[in-house]
């Protein structure tokens, strides 16, 4: 089984881990090929989903920058966006699918100025 | 605030030396209420000489004898009928040898412990701690029932003297304790004469009555109140004309003697009070407290032995309503009917019963106080009130009592039952603690003072064993089990407080000087852009945090969307806002979830600010739900989570942000990033490792 595979197949019994157990995942469709953000690989590439748990807005004196915390139930990931105040549809509650490269921070798993396909 | 705002106040009050510290409703009523507050260097000011003494501590133990010849008349009219009379006063005398060895023994305590704590604190010293919990908790239970038997006394005579108030008792009973609670709160220590005048009117009645009553006796004058009726009261298979010693013999028993010597033991209850409060005599103490010990020794005795024989010729009848009492019938016949001084009697009867409940009310306090300042009952008790008295005791006992006089009905031979044990039991083990201190100390007379403690112990003990087993069935043995229960529970609350404070200080002096972690996190806690919001903002921009954000729950999508456009119009820098899910629309959840999501690499710590309004009047706050108080509840079980209230007085312009001083970025964007000066904190932290 591929490690995608593998993360979907997790991703579908993953209803007991994470801090919002209760809900179901938003993504539950195989083509997909996300990784599961609890055990991504970092540093090369990868596809992510989950549902936008917090969203992170400057006023205008800051510098433009738009933070989101997604979470697939394996765990979390940071989204940055530089230069941008607010995206639309970039809202609490919504599912994403996010592609880009993880880093990891002291404050968690981030990805910065990712692909991203709101669901 | 300028300085003519400042009115000149009164000393000792806060308020009026600061108008902005508004005292709360509640604090004004207490005052109004109980007087202004005390201040603690007033406290133990007054000493008192030997009458004002006798006067407060021996109303306990005087009053007794208002219904101690009724208690054993009531036992032993049930055994042996009319031969009653004929024992009443040899009981009598067996109790009052008791109560000549525990004043002898009781003059050696004062002596030897003339500090404030009376058995208790002889107990601690001589057997230890766990012994000390069984001699207080047991003095603690005759306490409340002093105040619950002393009360319904009280009632009892006021009714024999208004029969119509009868149906009325237990109502009278328990708002003869709130009064005397509330008097004690209000702190009626400085009020000595008005314990002086009904103990010394009481008195003086009581040897009137015993006086005119005797010389009545003698010249065959007194006769019996209910002639004839008495007369038929024999035991079963009693043959007419046998005299008390055959009595013992036919219906009464040992046993029925020893019963009624146990009721009639309520007598000595009281006794120790002297003891428990020397710290209030004049210098010297000790010297004074005898004399005053001695006194109240004597009156009793006289009272107690005078009635019992007039009792022998009167035939007074216990009723089973409790009403008219014993001594009232006594009373009766001495003055020849219900007149002025019959009346007199009665009154004087209710005052010093009701002023005996007033004993217990600063005993039971002090002696709580004792056991909590040992970590063995709620520290709530150690804590004086607003009038200097230990508030909370009172209002323990008061509680206690009342719910015992409810429950029996105000009925003095119901409670008398319960009575006694525990005062004994106290006796017993502060006596034998006083012949071991004797044993130990060896100073100038131990042997007599052996002599005297050791038969004080005895008798006491042979007592506490007398009432045990003849009382046992009547309710004693509520008694007997509850004191152990409490012991028990005491002991369990003070291993609490024991490894409490174990943990509390264990290196605290390391702990202290521990180094500081290493991030610090600020979260303001936003629900709209409103001016309580602003005035948390503001206070925000004056920390310097290694970072500062806004945090707001989303409960509303549309709420949460008008904010997140105002926020990004708002002229701040460094204060980003995060908008957190909360589908389950439990802010303080969200937030504490928040707030988790920092502490838990262990390294952050977290300061939440809450704007917090402030309501001008009580029921304002009932208009609102109380979120804030529900967020720092939330956040009080997270380590590392401190929370800070941000208060905002509605109705009240000091408390907004001042717009004329510090023009501030609200809705001004334009002069936004040099009026903010600090340096962009949140840089993106996306960078790849």
């Amino acid at each position: 089984m591929s490690i995608f595979g593998r993360a979907v197949a997790r991703m579908r019994g993953a209803d007991d881990v994470g801090i919002w157990p209760d809900q179901e995942l938003p993504v539950d469709d195989p083509t997909l090929h996300c990784v599961a953000i609890g055990d991504a690989p970092l540093r090369i590439s990868v596809r992510a989903t989950g549902t936008i748990r917090s969203v992170l807005m400057q006023p205008q004196a800051g510098v433009p920058t738009l933070r989101a915390r997604i979470d697939d139930g394996t765990g979390e990931l940071t989204v940055t966006f530089l230069g941008r105040r607010q995206i639309g549809g970039i809202t609490i509650g919504r599912a994403i699918v996010v592609e880009g490269v993880i880093g990891e921070t002291r404050t968690g798993r981030q990805i910065l100025n990712p692909v991203y396909r709101l669901l | 605030m300028t300085a003519t705002d400042i009115e000149p106040g009164t000393p000792g009050s806060v308020t009026e030396v600061f108008p902005g510290l508004a005292e709360p409703l509640s604090y004004r009523a207490k005052r109004r209420l109980l007087g202004p507050a005390l201040t603690t260097d007033q406290l133990e000011h007054e000493r008192l000489g030997i009458p004002t003494a006798v006067a407060v501590f021996s109303s306990d133990c005087i009053s007794s004898s208002a219904y101690a010849t009724e208690e054993i008349l009531r036992t032993l009219l049930k055994i042996v009928g009319l031969f009653a009379f004929s024992l009443v006063v040899p009981i009598s005398i067996a109790i009052l040898v008791v109560l000549f060895f525990l004043i002898m023994s009781y003059r050696e305590t004062i002596k030897e412990y003339p500090t404030a704590g009376g058995a208790y604190m002889v107990t601690r010293d001589n057997f230890g701690l766990l012994p000390a919990q069984v001699a207080g908790v047991s003095l603690l239970t005759d306490y409340i029932l002093t105040v619950s038997v002393s009360v319904s006394a009280g009632s009892a005579a006021l009714v024999s003297l208004v029969p119509s108030l009868g149906p009325y008792t237990v109502a009278l009973s328990v708002a003869f304790i709130a009064l005397i609670a509330a008097g004690n709160l209000k702190g009626v220590k400085e009020s000595g004469v008005a314990f002086a005048i009904p103990t010394y009117f009481f008195i003086a009645l009581g040897f009137v009555v015993v006086g005119l009553g005797i010389w009545k006796m003698s010249n065959g004058n007194l006769h019996q109140i209910y002639p004839g009726v008495t007369k038929g009261i024999w035991p079963k298979g009693v043959e007419h004309g046998i005299g008390a010693k055959d009595a013992l013999f036919y219906g009464a028993g040992i046993y029925g003697v020893l019963h009624a010597f146990a009721s009639g033991g309520a007598a000595v209850t009281g006794v120790e009070a002297i003891s428990n409060g020397v710290t209030a005599f004049r210098k010297p103490e000790w010297v004074n407290a005898r004399k005053a010990l001695m006194i109240m020794g004597s009156t009793l005795a006289v009272l107690f032995l005078g009635l019992s024989i007039l009792a022998t010729r009167v035939h007074p009848l216990p009723f089973a309503e409790g009403t008219p009492t014993v001594i009232s019938q006594i009373g009766q016949s001495v003055f020849g009917g219900r007149n002025f001084m019959y009346g007199a009697l009665q009154i004087g009867t209710f005052l010093i019963l009701v002023l005996a409940a007033n004993t217990s009310f600063a005993d039971f306090p002090r002696l709580a106080s004792f056991h909590a300042g040992d970590n063995f009952m709620p520290k709530q008790l150690t804590k004086r009130g607003h009038r200097l008295v230990f508030s909370n005791g009172i209002l323990a006992l008061t509680v206690a009592s009342s719910i015992l006089v409810v429950a029996t009905g105000a009925k003095v031979d119901t409670l008398i039952p319960l009575y006694a044990i525990g005062v004994f039991t106290s006796f017993t083990l502060s006596q034998a603690g006083m012949a071991k201190h004797h044993t130990t100390k060896k100073e100038k007379g131990w042997r007599f003072g052996i002599f005297v403690n050791g038969t004080g112990a005895f008798l006491s003990f042979v007592v506490l064993v007398i009432i045990s087993i003849t009382k046992f069935t009547h309710g004693a043995w509520v008694i007997m089990l509850l004191v152990p229960l409490f012991v028990a529970l005491l002991v369990r609350l003070n291993r609490q407080y024991e490894s409490e404070a174990r943990e509390l200080e264990d290196e605290a002096r390391a702990a202290a000087a521990a180094p500081i972690l290493r991030r610090h996190v600020v979260l303001v806690a936003v629900d709209s852009l409103d001016n309580s919001a602003a005035r948390a903002i503001q206070y925000a921009r004056s920390l310097v945090p290694d970072e500062l954000r806004a945090v707001h729950a989303a409960v509303d999508a549309d709420v949460t969307q008008r904010l997140g456009n105002e926020w990004t119009r708002l002229g701040l820098s460094r204060l980003p806002l995060e908008l957190i899910e909360c589908s389950d629309r439990r802010v303080e959840r969200s937030l504490a979830q928040a707030v988790y999501r920092e502490v838990q690499q262990g390294e952050t710590e977290v300061t939440v600010l809450i704007p917090q309004r402030q309501y001008r009047r009580a029921w304002h706050a009932l208009l609102h739900d109380n979120t804030s108080k529900r967020i720092t509840a939330a956040l009080a079980g997270i380590p590392h989570a401190n929370v800070t209230i941000v208060p905002y007085h509605l109705g009240s312009k000091r408390s907004r942000p001042l717009l004329e001083s510090h023009p501030t970025k609200i809705d001004a964007p334009s002069d936004a990033t040099n009026g903010d000066d600090l340096t962009v904190e949140i840089t993106p932290e996306g960078k790849v490792h």
